[in-house]
């Protein structure tokens, strides 16, 4: 819409002064023009009509300028309709004392053209600016909450596919806006189920597509693996696969941490590779106990890496558990971190029932609680797998 | 986030000083950005008074260090505490960057 288009109301006691207003406006090329005689018509005229913007004057009998602005105000219509004051060159207070209010500016009586042709046309492009930043702040919010929901899409909430060896439960709060953590769980072959969880450095849209590409890779790179090579690949591989993949075209420097490992019932082992990651959390018997090893460095950081394999026993009735760094820097109102030692706690707590969906339950609903009302700064991502007791 | 910029022995030294978080990573990436740009590609950074380091600081870092690798230039980082240490560790990135433990060392050596 070009500013000339713009709905003005004029409004003055004096026939003469809207007659030389309008005239003047009018040469400068506005043509939608209305005009009052009073401040209770202007505001009957701002309410039904929503003008684009009103040149008010101040001194009118009924209901003078100031109080018809109290009134826009009131009726929060300041961003709809703007108001330029009409004030006596004197009225220093008064204009003061409006723009306080919310009025966009004023015009100086006697009007010179030039002053009303500037003044009218800043206030005009200023709306219509705002006007365009409101609507592309709308698309944009639209469009993240779509994203949000298409990345939780992403994730699969299915436990029932690893086969009947394995338990598995998984679950991510995320934080507001998008973000980068994955996690990811899937048989591979009958009695190998794969698992992995990752969190892309930043936020937002840019942590996000670097997500789902991880996501998609970790996937499609591991079968592919598989097929090619007619063996399973070792986790190392599958990292450095995706190293290779994420380091391309990474002028932004995003990474992801990621722990990606295979649990197998014929060898009775967990392997697995660290990027960067927090260490897996192994439940054993009566116990819980992070596996430190020192971590590679994250999947997109430097291309030609190698990564290291590691293992530990796994067991039937053993369990493990990996989360995201969300999860033990969750920070309560007093800005107290979680912790590593009551997230191993919170780990044992749960071991007595066996189910991976109960300790992975019983852990989030302890992060929750110690989160409490403060907002959740980063997501919260776990996953959990357990070796059915045989 | 402040950001003070010196010279010890001839080299170039830049001390960022609170918290390295996604609100202040970006003005850290843009100091860092400015003194490659301005041909600055040989320097130290001090992390003496940094107290926290997220994964987007990090990223940050990265980012300095790879484009003054395409610059072939060096940099360092010195006097990590113990919290960022930690965190370098755990996110491998200890062996991605040249670490020195003080300024002193970092700025003597070949």
């Amino acid at each position: 819409m070009t500013i000339f288009a713009a709905h003005i109301l004029v409004v003055d006691d004096v026939e003469d002064n809207r007659t030389i207003l309008f005239r003047r406006l009018q040469r400068l090329g506005y043509f939608n023009l209305s005009e009052a005689a009073d401040g209770v018509a202007a505001l009957e005229h701002v309410l039904t009509h929503r003008p684009d913007l009103v040149l008010l004057d101040v001194m009118m009998p009924k209901m003078n300028g100031i109080e018809v602005l109290e009134a826009i105000r009131a009726a929060d219509l300041l961003e709809e309709t703007a108001v330029v004051m009409i004030s006596a060159a004197s009225e220093t207070e008064t204009v003061v004392r409006c723009l306080d209010l919310g009025a966009e500016d004023y015009l100086p009586k006697p009007f010179n053209p030039s002053v009303l042709r500037a003044r009218i046309g800043s206030v005009l492009e200023k709306k219509t600016l705002r006007a365009e930043v409101r609507r592309q702040l709308d698309r944009l919010e639209r469009e993240l909450e779509i994203a949000r929901r298409q990345q939780l899409a992403m994730v699969t909430s299915d436990f029932d596919t690893v086969g009947a060896r394995f338990d598995v439960f998984a679950a991510m709060i995320p934080a507001e806006e998008v973000g980068g953590d994955l996690y990811d769980f899937f048989e591979v072959e009958p009695g190998i189920v794969m698992v992995a969880i990752g969190d892309v450095s930043g936020k937002g849209i840019p942590a996000a597509l670097f997500m789902a590409r991880a996501r998609s890779l970790l996937r499609a790179g591991v079968l592919q693996f598989r097929d090619l090579a007619g063996r399973m690949p070792r986790p190392s591989e599958v990292m450095a696969l995706l190293n290779e993949e994420l380091c391309k075209n990474n002028e932004s420097s995003l990474f992801l941490t990621l722990l990606v490992g295979f649990a197998s019932v014929a060898e009775d082992r967990f392997t697995f590779a660290n990027a960067g990651h927090l260490p897996p959390v192994r439940l054993q018997g009566e116990g819980a106990c992070a596996v430190v090893h020192p971590a590679d460095p994250p999947v997109g950081v430097l291309a030609d890496m190698v990564f290291t394999d590691h293992a530990f026993d796994f067991k039937a009735g053993d369990g493990l558990v990996l989360v995201t760094d969300g999860v033990v820097e969750a920070e309560d109102t007093a800005g107290a971190m979680y912790g590593t030692a009551r997230f191993l706690a919170a780990c044992t707590a749960g071991l007595d029932d066996g189910s991976a969906r109960r300790i992975g339950d019983r852990l989030m609903a302890d992060v929750v609680a110690h989160v409490g009302d403060a907002k959740a700064f980063d997501d919260l991502t776990l996953l959990v797998l357990c070796r059915r007791p045989s | 986030m402040q950001i003070v910029e010196r010279h010890h022995n001839a080299v170039l030294v830049i001390r960022p000083t609170g918290r390295l978080d996604s609100s202040n990573a970006p003005l850290l990436d843009q100091h860092l950005s400015a003194t490659i740009d301005r041909g600055d590609t040989i320097f130290v950074i001090d992390l003496s008074t940094l107290d926290y380091i997220s994964s987007i600081g990090l990223s940050v870092l990265l980012s300095a260090a790879k484009k003054v690798k395409r610059a072939e230039g060096r940099v360092a980082l010195a006097a990590l505490n113990e919290r960022v240490r930690t965190v370098m560790e755990i996110s491998g990135f200890i062996r991605i960057f040249d670490i020195y433990p003080s300024v002193e060392a970092a700025t003597v050596s070949p």
